[in-house]
């Protein structure tokens, strides 16, 4: 296998070098990464990479898709597993797609002149990489903040317009924040709705630490698991019937469907079932209660869920708008209903 | 010296339906003794929550703790004498490992409670239906299956690895990484039916013939010289203990030292004769998981795995075991 | 009683039989040694006169009845097997260990009762090890524990005794006292076939003696007939010297130049 990619590899390297020895320092731009490393990106980058499940929206977010040569999608591991909405939105996908560790030969056999890394898990790949001459971004997202300034230094280091997009964002995203909490200016704490955010299995529940607990607060509600430390946590039925949260969101992925809730006898006496307040977030492209742009769309779904009668904006509006402005996609109106279908 | 008599050892059986008690009224989610009580004997003079907690929550997951319990203690004490070997735990045949990918796979699908069951359960059997065969087919003696074991263990165990491998570290990895841990925190009626049934079965068998299980612990030309049919007795023994293991992992994940320990602490107690042995070990072991687990559902918001109590309490017991058997031993000399 | 090999071949490996057309009897009252060098299937042989190993050829008969045919539990209540001293895994009392010898009086669902116990006094005495009933088994002397697997297999109730080396692992004085019981026994109508690589306890203790030779049985006889300076030199491939009293052979001692 590798002895018929040599010469492909061998190819690639020497284009790779000449292209950066020839437009060499002409427009270098340095941008620190989320680990702090000082990274240097000489002359322009045409073709990108993103072993970061997360960070490979943040190409798209910012309108350089075109460049994209290799990509990992947070929760897709095959063709077969991506929705339909995210064939038509990235017909490429095939051809990008790669899933599970990253091969390093895979990267440069594709010319990759840029990389977005997980600072938490590959960082010593990223030093292989950045070795053999690769400039490397090394990301820590886990927050609101945190994916703003990554959405910001992704910008600055591609440059152009990428760098505009990505203010633009950020805009957004304190627009709709402020909306949502003009809107709910008048509520007290005691009105707040209580908040049970569930993963994979009904008894994996999200952590204060996680950014579902942000979220949450973003929209106005409050997290009952939130005295909770670390990623998921597993707890106990009763522990559940202790906090007897008024509403449970779902995340997009997973199994659970709220009916296998609504309709669990042992449930019964939670409030949220009985009130029959069991939500499942929707799954269009990206999954929304991570830390990716969509997750914009995420407070906006949930602050309508939990305040239906108190939020002023529209999803569905505000859908189509992100998806025309950042990802140049037109959604049609069997996406939206999926979207704003309770 | 001479060994204890057994008398001590029916305190153990008057306390146990106490401890049962006991375990019912403990939680997180505070109940009143009188609640309780009239939860489990006049359950529609209570509020919607509490009649659900108690008979719907603590109940059936008490009842899981205690057979999980029994179950691995007496499996781990017979197979001690089978076996000849004080450091045998009932995993010994690979039924763990089995039980771990079974689960692991079920996981990797999403197949639900029933489906993760089912596969442990399955693959646990057919673990040790392959010791077997290889019993079979090289002569059973205890060497040889154990040797088979040790081989079926690290087959299920490295295809456990490529499960890992290839589980979406989102979702399944973590699930799968929680249920090798051990508990009985999703613990309901509709799911422990099997365990209850083999549990009765199982323990009533080991029950009655606890007496001959000594004869196990003879070299087998003596036991065939005294009559018994060993590689029959033996065998039916290996299965009954392989369904109970089996229908124990099956509902509450890997839970270790409880087969290595407990009939250790129990023979300390009342003897190495399987007439006192075999009651004393499935009382400990049951009054020891409940304990456990009561820990693991209360002591914090979020579940502490039961495996990694049953560690933290086993290693030290072993090791003051150890400690004992050394004085003693010195003792005597 | 009468249990005997009818020319009984074994192997357990096909090829290498270890047991070649070997006959031999004993009845009530005898005391019989096997005489051979290790490794010349003096186990395998008490395993077949205890049904717990089938020859594959030649038959062994208790009381005349083909031993394979009989019921397991009642051939166990007839010929008991007393393997050589080992050191237990558990720490089981010399009652237990006695006990256990009753297995073949309950069935697989029965716990032993006062008449079991009243069986393991019985053997306990006839050994003269009452006194350590309660004592842990692995606590007490190697002469003492030879002496409880006696009493183990009279709590079976066999009217014979299949000894394995039982002098293996005794001083002279332990020996001394598990022989004596042997023949105590004996004289109250018991038939032991013992096996030994010990020339001098069977010139001691022996009604008769036969060896085995490669698996064969060469010479059986009277002791003092059989021990003689060839059949020793054939069977332990080393010269002896025997020691003659008045009545014949007293004793063998190896020829050390």
């Amino acid at each position: 296998m590798r002895s018929r990619r040599f010469p492909e590899l061998a190819v690639s390297l020497c284009l790779v070098l000449a292209a950066s020895w020839l437009i060499g320092a002409a427009e270098a731009v340095t941008v620190v990464d989320q680990t702090g490393r000082t990274v240097t990106i000489s002359g322009s980058v045409e073709r990108i990479a993103s072993i970061y499940g997360l960070g490979t929206y943040f190409f798209y977010a910012l309108g350089v898709q075109d460049r994209l040569v290799a990509g990992g999608y947070v929760g897709v591991k095959s063709v077969a597993q991506a929705s339909e909405a995210m064939l038509r939105f990235e017909p490429r996908l095939e051809e990008l797609l790669v899933f599970g560790d990253p091969n390093v030969e895979e990267l440069i056999a594709r010319g990759a002149q840029l990389l977005l890394v997980d600072g938490s898990r590959h960082a010593g790949f990223a030093e292989q990489m950045t070795e053999l001459g690769i400039p490397v971004l090394q990301y820590l997202v886990e927050t609101g903040d945190s994916m703003k300034e990554a959405l910001r230094l992704t910008g600055r280091a591609l440059g152009g317009n990428a760098t505009a997009r990505a203010e633009a964002f950020i805009a957004d995203h304190e627009r709709v924040l402020e909306t949502v909490a003009a809107d709910l200016s008048n509520l007290q704490d005691e009105d707040r709705v209580r908040v049970l955010f569930v993963g994979t299995s009904p008894l994996r529940v999200s952590s204060g630490e996680m950014y579902q607990t942000e979220l949450i607060d973003a929209a106005g509600g409050t997290s009952v698991s939130a005295e909770l430390f670390g990623y998921w946590n597993d707890v106990n039925l009763e522990q559940v019937l202790l906090w007897n949260p008024d509403v449970i969101l779902i995340p997009p992925y997973g199994p659970i469907q709220p009916r296998d809730l609504l309709e669990d006898p042992d449930w019964q006496a939670i409030r949220a079932v009985r009130d029959g307040r069991v939500y499942r977030m929707p799954r269009l492209i990206a999954p929304m209660d991570t830390p990716v742009p969509e997750s914009l769309l995420g407070v906006v779904w949930m602050a309508s869920v939990l305040y239906p009668d108190l939020i002023s904006l529209d999803l569905a509006e505000e859908a189509a708008r992100f998806y025309a402005t950042y990802y140049d996609f037109a959604l049609t109106e069997d996406d939206i209903a999926l979207l704003i279908a309770p | 010296m001479t060994t204890k008599r057994g008398r001590t050892a029916w305190v153990l059986a008057a306390l146990a339906p106490a401890l049962f008690l006991l375990a019912l009224l403990i939680g997180r989610y505070g109940i009143r003794i009188d609640e309780t009580f009239r939860a489990l004997f006049a359950p529609e003079s209570v509020s919607d929550v509490i009649r659900a907690l108690i008979l719907r929550v603590r109940l059936p997951r008490a009842l899981a703790a205690v057979c999980i319990g029994a179950n691995l203690a007496v499996t781990g004490a017979a197979f001690q004498g089978l076996f000849r070997n004080p450091l045998v735990d009932s995993r010994i045949l690979g039924v763990s490992s089995g039980a771990a990918f079974g689960a692991a796979l079920a996981l990797l699908v999403s197949a639900g409670t029933i489906g993760l069951q089912a596969s442990s359960f399955a693959f646990a059997l057919l673990a040790v239906g392959l010791v077997c065969l290889i019993g079979l087919r090289f002569g059973s003696a205890a060497l040889i299956l154990v040797v088979g074991g040790i081989l079926v263990s690290a087959l299920f165990n490295a295809l456990l690895g490529l499960i890992k491998y290839v589980a979406d570290p989102l979702s399944s990895l973590p699930a799968i990484t929680y249920w090798l841990l051990g508990g009985l925190s999703d613990v309901r009626w509709a799911t422990i039916g099997p365990l209850l049934a083999l549990t009765g079965f199982g323990l009533v068998f080991f029950l009655v013939v606890r007496w001959r299980l000594n004869v196990l612990t003879l070299s087998e030309s003596e036991a065939t010289a005294l009559g018994v049919r060993i590689r029959g007795f033996r065998t039916t023994v290996i299965l009954v203990g392989t369904l109970l293991i089996a229908s124990s992992v099956a509902v509450g994940g890997i839970i270790g030292w409880v087969g290595l320990v407990v009939p250790h602490v129990a023979r300390a107690w009342v003897g190495p004769d399987h007439g006192r042995l075999i009651p004393v070990s499935i009382g400990l072991g049951a009054v020891t998981v409940l304990a456990l687990d009561t820990i693991a559902r209360t002591a914090l918001p979020s579940e502490i795995p039961l495996g990694i109590l049953t560690g933290l309490v086993g290693v030290p017991a072993f090791f003051l075991l150890f400690l004992r058997f050394l004085r003693v031993r010195g003792e005597a000399r | 009683m009468r249990l005997a090999a009818e020319a009984i071949t074994f192997a357990y490996v096909p090829g290498r039989d270890v047991l070649r057309d070997v006959t031999l009897a004993v009845g009530a009252g005898d005391v019989m040694f096997v005489l051979g060098a290790n490794g010349s299937g003096k186990t395998t042989l008490l395993d077949c006169l205890a049904g717990v190993r089938i020859p594959r050829s030649g038959r062994v008969l208790l009381d005349g009845d083909s031993i394979d045919r009989i019921p397991t539990a009642e051939r166990a209540k007839r010929v008991g097997l007393v393997p050589q001293i080992h050191e237990p895994v558990f720490d089981y009392t010399v009652g237990e260990v006695v006990l256990m010898g009753r297995t073949p009086h309950l069935g697989l669902f029965a716990r032993p009762g006062r008449r079991d116990w009243e069986a393991v006094d019985r053997a306990l005495d006839a050994v003269g090890l009452r006194a350590l009933r309660g004592h842990v088994y692995t606590e007490i002397s190697g002469g003492e524990r030879q002496l409880a697997l006696i009493a183990r297999g009279l709590a079976q109730g066999a009217a014979c005794l299949l000894m394995d080396e039982p002098a293996a692992h005794l001083d002279p004085r332990h020996q001394h006292a598990a022989f004596a019981t042997v023949a105590r026994l004996a004289s109250d109508g018991f038939s032991f076939v013992i096996t030994s690589h010990q020339p001098n306890n069977a010139l001691l203790y022996a009604d008769r003696a036969a060896f085995l030779i490669d698996g064969r049985i060469e010479q059986e006889g009277a002791p003092i007939e059989i021990v003689t300076e060839e059949t020793l030199r054939s069977a332990y491939g080393i010269e002896f010297d025997v020691i003659t009293g008045e009545t014949g052979p007293r004793a063998i001692l190896p020829r050390v130049t």
